[in-house]
């Protein structure tokens, strides 16, 4: 076997060029980027043609300072535009070379400095380009404007604008957004017609996002075969959205205001989120939902002052519901439901998909009645099997105050119980009180933060929570588990 | 490499230097190269790598198996966090090797098109060259001395961007 002694072949100026640019993208910063381009004269022409371009100032002006400490702070921005002219320079002269990815993020520029971001956008759509992510936020200057050509880049598969000006031909240029999947458009002012005219020329647009877009009154998307998401997210003075799209499978949408929302032959729709003032009426809300034959997950929030909702979905496997509407005040007939999430307004929980038993999620509120409620619900539902509850900061509860009514418990699989800091014993069994009150389960895991406590009162809590469920035993109940997680290893 | 002996379709690998690796079919798909040979049915009962010595064949089959056995991303909604950890863990084992061998499994898992594996030496090297300056990344790919910019050249290329230049 021929075994090479010392190895000194430059094998990485022999790979493609591809590959060498496939290195040159895991570099984030400009600075090693900047570095690579003296290494040789192989590395130098790399680097010219390298077709990721990201121009993000502050990512820019971080590993600047980073790097030196004594480099003056003021030349960071000049130095940046002069940066981005400079590979975008060296970049077009390449014969036979269009870019894959042109990202540019820039905030607060001085009019001299749009003027070389406009060149800088013009001279790359010329030579084509398959992302595009431009972001220039300048509240104080003048508005970047986007050059006419970006209408007629075929080679465009994602386009981001934000904070921008479209074209000024939009309205009478042809658009050839034949490549087109992605479009998302934020903080940029649009109309009816932008959209109509947008989308009508991306016969294979996939995602449609817009958020925060000023002067669109009307929404609406029909036909486009290929899209299957939507997000509408808080665009200002939206009056009526219809989307009537035959294969979209997931819409979030956000709105304030009144507006009319129609999404009717949007029948292959999976997964809706609605976060909404005002809120449709429980019946107009079912009649919607009765339209949506295969909807599995939906996500509601519901304002302040709606205090009843009402759903019927035989699709519907996951729930989730953002509201301080009272518990039973809800009447859910979801046969399927696999998961439900009642939650606080403004909870953020990840979204993993159904347990295998029926479950709930919730976070009891601070109210002394919240249980007697829940227990209500349990029992009216009759669904559930497992509880994952969340303790909620600066819970307190009377602990007398659940004991009012007697009636049976009602029986669970499991219950799990998410505690993000363990401190206060007191409010701990109190909680651990009312919940076996309201319900017997088989088994109980507890989650949590121990740090704050003692090992002796560990150990009383373990101590606790065995004797309280073991009372249940006594009360019937058989093959009684108990397991305990830490977030934290404890001592 | 010890195989357990299964029912399941084998390949056999021959490598540059006329050494062969009997490996699982669905081991040998990982790479889409092979996966296409077979697919079109123009494979034999052994493949010959002629451009592949048998130190990188080993690295690129012991990688295959990893990801093989592990489950794919698209099978399931909800991975199993656990494996994607394994998977991680294991990647970052496997690049800890020298920079030569390193490249050695980049051309080669280019030529049997194995993306994943890929992008991993690409993301190696990257790490290995970030934060340096020009004559340690120099030093490090084993750049090539006959191939360097003109000091002219050089000096033009630092004076452009003299703030990347210490």
């Amino acid at each position: 076997m021929a075994k090479k002694v010392i190895d000194t072949t430059d094998r990485i100026s022999e790979l493609p060029d591809y590959l060498v640019h496939h290195v040159l993208s895991f570099l984030e910063s400009p600075i090693d980027l900047v570095r690579t381009s003296v290494l040789s004269k192989k590395w130098f022409e790399l680097t010219a043609s390298f077709p990721i371009m990201n121009f993000t100032q502050y990512v820019f002006e971080r590993a600047i300072h980073a790097s030196r400490t004594s480099y003056n702070t003021r030349n960071v921005t000049a130095t940046f535009y002069k940066y981005m002219a400079y590979t975008v320079s060296r970049f077009c002269e390449q014969e036979d070379v269009s870019a894959h990815t042109f990202k540019l993020m820039t905030g607060y520029s001085e009019p001299t400095e749009v003027d070389i971001i406009e060149k800088c956008l013009e001279s790359v759509l010329n030579k084509g380009v398959k992302v595009l992510d431009i972001n220039c936020f300048n509240p104080l200057g003048p508005v970047c404007c986007l050059p006419n050509i970006l209408l007629s880049v075929t080679s465009l598969t994602s386009l981001t604008v934000s904070n921008c000006k479209l074209p000024s031909s939009l309205m009478v240029d042809v658009v050839k957004f034949k490549s087109l999947k992605l479009l998302e458009l934020r903080r940029v002012t649009i109309d009816e017609g932008v959209i109509k005219c947008l989308t009508a020329s991306c016969p294979l647009i996939k995602t449609l996002k817009l958020s925060h877009c000023l002067g669109l009154k009307r929404f609406s998307v029909s036909g486009l075969q290929s899209l299957e998401y939507v997000r509408f997210y808080y665009n200002h003075g939206v009056e009526r959205i219809d989307i009537d799209v035959p294969n979209l499978h997931v819409c979030a949408i956000f709105v304030q205001g009144p507006p009319c929302i129609n999404l009717g032959s949007c029948r292959k729709l999976r997964r809706l989120t609605y976060h909404g003032y005002p809120f449709p009426t429980s019946k107009s809300f079912t009649d919607f939902l009765s339209s949506l034959p295969v909807l599995r997950m939906l996500t509601l929030s519901i304002p302040d002052q709606y205090n009843t909702l009402k759903l019927s979905s035989l699709s519907l496997r996951y729930l989730e519901i953002h509201t301080e509407c009272d518990l039973e005040m809800i009447d859910i007939n979801t046969p399927n439901l696999r998961l439900f999430r009642y939650i606080d307004k403004f909870a953020d929980l990840e979204s993993d998909f159904p347990e295998s038993k029926a479950s709930m999620e919730c976070y009891p509120m601070n109210n002394t009645l919240w249980f007697q409620k829940l227990k209500r619900f349990l029992d009216k539902t009759n669904r559930f099997k497992f509880l994952k509850l969340h303790l909620p900061k600066d819970f307190s509860i009377d602990v007398d105050q659940p004991r009012v009514i007697q009636s049976p418990t009602y029986d669970l699989d499991h219950v799990e119980l998410n505690i993000r800091l363990l401190d206060k014993l007191s409010v701990y069994e109190a909680f651990v009180d009312a919940i076996l009150w309201c319900c017997h389960p088989q088994s109980l895991t507890l989650t949590s933060d121990f740090s704050a406590i003692s090992f002796e009162e560990r150990t009383r809590v373990v101590e606790f929570t065995y004797k309280k469920l073991l009372q249940q035993e006594a009360q019937g109940k058989t093959n009684i588990q108990f397991s305990l997680t830490s977030l934290t290893n404890p001592k | 490499m010890s195989t357990s002996s299964s029912s399941s379709k084998k390949i056999v690998l021959k490598s540059a230097d006329n050494e062969t690796f009997e490996i699982d079919e669905i081991v040998a798909l990982e790479s889409q190269a092979i996966k296409n040979m077979i697919e079109d049915e123009c494979a034999d009962n052994v493949i010959p790598l002629g451009n592949i010595d048998s130190k990188t064949l080993s690295k690129i089959i012991e990688y295959c198996k990893k990801h093989a056995e592990s489950p794919k991303k698209d099978d399931n909604a909800d991975i199993d966090e656990k494996a994607v950890e394994d998977l991680k863990s294991f990647d970052a084992e496997f690049a800890k090797v020298d920079m030569p061998l390193i490249q050695d499994i980049l051309m080669a898992a280019n030529f049997l098109n194995i993306d994943n594996l890929i992008g991993l030496m690409c993301r190696t090297i990257a790490d290995r060259i970030k934060g340096k300056t020009p004559e340690e990344i120099r030093k490090i790919l084993n750049i090539n001395k006959n191939d360097l910019l003109s000091p002219e050249q050089e000096a033009k290329a630092r004076e452009e961007n003299s703030w990347a230049f210490d």
